[in-house]
């Protein structure tokens, strides 16, 4: 939604001085495409307790690479394919180490599980928290754009130029994530 | 008129991502208002909708959906108006508006005192109370003091009658107390 606001020229002017190592630039950046980055990371991963770890990995490669950055005008998407690319990475080897750790842990993690005291008051978080687990089951190519539609508010023709799809995709496949959730949900909420 | 499932979800998601055309809104609200079963699954398919978004953005730490402003103002807006319009009622049923145009004779005598009372009617100006006349005239006593007329003739008590009244002159005198030199 920021990130839109801000129109070519001035973009252009941003990265281009980004580039050539001004520092406030650089922040101008980071505070104009944080929040739309970091919600892209969660549309890819599904995963909220991930998203600050692949955040800093994000910026840190970004401005590691920023220099290769030929076009200015294609910023977001270059973002786009850095954060999608080390969310895929990180999400991976995270998945790794909790198989490993969840085999150790499995009885341990149970008990704890039967001690918890009923909570008839947490109605809400648990629907909130069955609602979260229907968007991450959902593929990622239907939950990118359903997360961008969501969090940052964009229109049909944002998501496509961020997640580089024609309009009328980006519409079906909306549809889809809307059409798989309530499949998933049915009865449930 | 087409509104098969597939058309329909697509039609239900560019309504609520505010992607719809004008033609698209026309078909939609006709189809909601023809069809109560279409208004039932959009409904549902906007709850759920938002339920997710929300729990999304709870996630995420991100702030609710901004609401239009005249959407939080709807509920106020509808409250006011409605003390307005039973304030109005009140009044009106207090103070009945009339139009002595509309009447004739008596009524309209009537209606033209009470405009003045009405929020519609003109504005009356405020006429000062006269009293009846007495039937008998009084003829005024008059008293005639130093004046030099010989004769003053006044009205008398009935038609073509006058009285004529004879006045002594006053005497004048003129003393000299000081003489300038």
């Amino acid at each position: 939604m920021t990130a839109m606001s801000i129109d070519g020229e001035s973009l252009c002017r941003t990265v281009t001085a980004a580039q050539q190592g001004n520092r406030t630039a650089a922040d101008q950046l980071v505070r104009d495409h944080e929040a739309w980055v970091r919600s892209a990371i969660y549309g890819v991963t599904g995963r909220p307790d991930l998203v600050d770890d692949i955040a800093q990995q994000v910026w840190a490669r970004v401005w590691e690479r920023l220099s290769t950055l030929q076009r200015p005008t294609r910023l977001r998407a270059w973002l786009y394919s850095i954060a999608r690319n080390a969310a895929i990475d990180l999400s991976i080897a995270h998945r790794r180490q909790r198989d490993r750790c969840v085999r150790l842990d499995d009885r341990t993690a149970n008990q704890a599980v039967d001690q918890r005291p009923a909570r008839p008051a947490a109605m809400d978080a648990e629907t909130q928290q069955t609602l979260l687990q229907a968007v991450q089951a959902l593929p990622a190519i239907y939950r990118e754009p359903f997360v961008l539609r969501h969090l940052e508010d964009w229109s049909y023709a944002q998501i496509g130029e961020v997640l580089e799809l024609p309009v009328d995709t980006v519409e079906t496949r909306l549809v889809r994530a809307r059409r798989l959730l309530r499949e998933n949900l049915a009865g449930k909420v | 008129m087409n509104s098969g499932p597939d058309r329909l979800e697509h039609l239900f998601s560019r309504i609520l991502d505010g992607e719809c055309t004008a033609d698209e809104r026309e078909l939609f609200d006709a189809l909601r208002a023809e069809q109560p079963e279409v208004a039932r699954r959009f409904d549902e398919y906007r709850q759920l909708d938002q339920a997710a978004g929300d729990a999304l953005r709870a996630a995420m730490n991100c702030p609710p959906r901004p609401i239009p402003i005249w959407t939080r103002l709807r509920p106020l807006a509808r409250t006011v108006a409605f003390a307005a319009a039973a304030c109005l009622a009140i009044l009106l049923w207090l103070y009945p508006p009339q139009r002595p145009g509309t009447l004739s004779g008596n009524d309209a005598q009537q209606a033209s005192a009470l405009a003045g009372r009405s929020w519609f009617g003109p504005t009356l100006p405020q006429a000062d109370t006269v009293s009846a006349p007495s039937p008998t005239y009084v003829r005024p006593q008059l008293q005639v003091r130093n004046t030099d007329r010989d004769w003053i003739v006044i009205p008398g008590d009935g038609p073509r009658e006058y009285f004529v009244i004879e006045v002594d002159r006053v005497q004048e005198h003129v003393i000299v107390i000081h003489k300038d030199l």
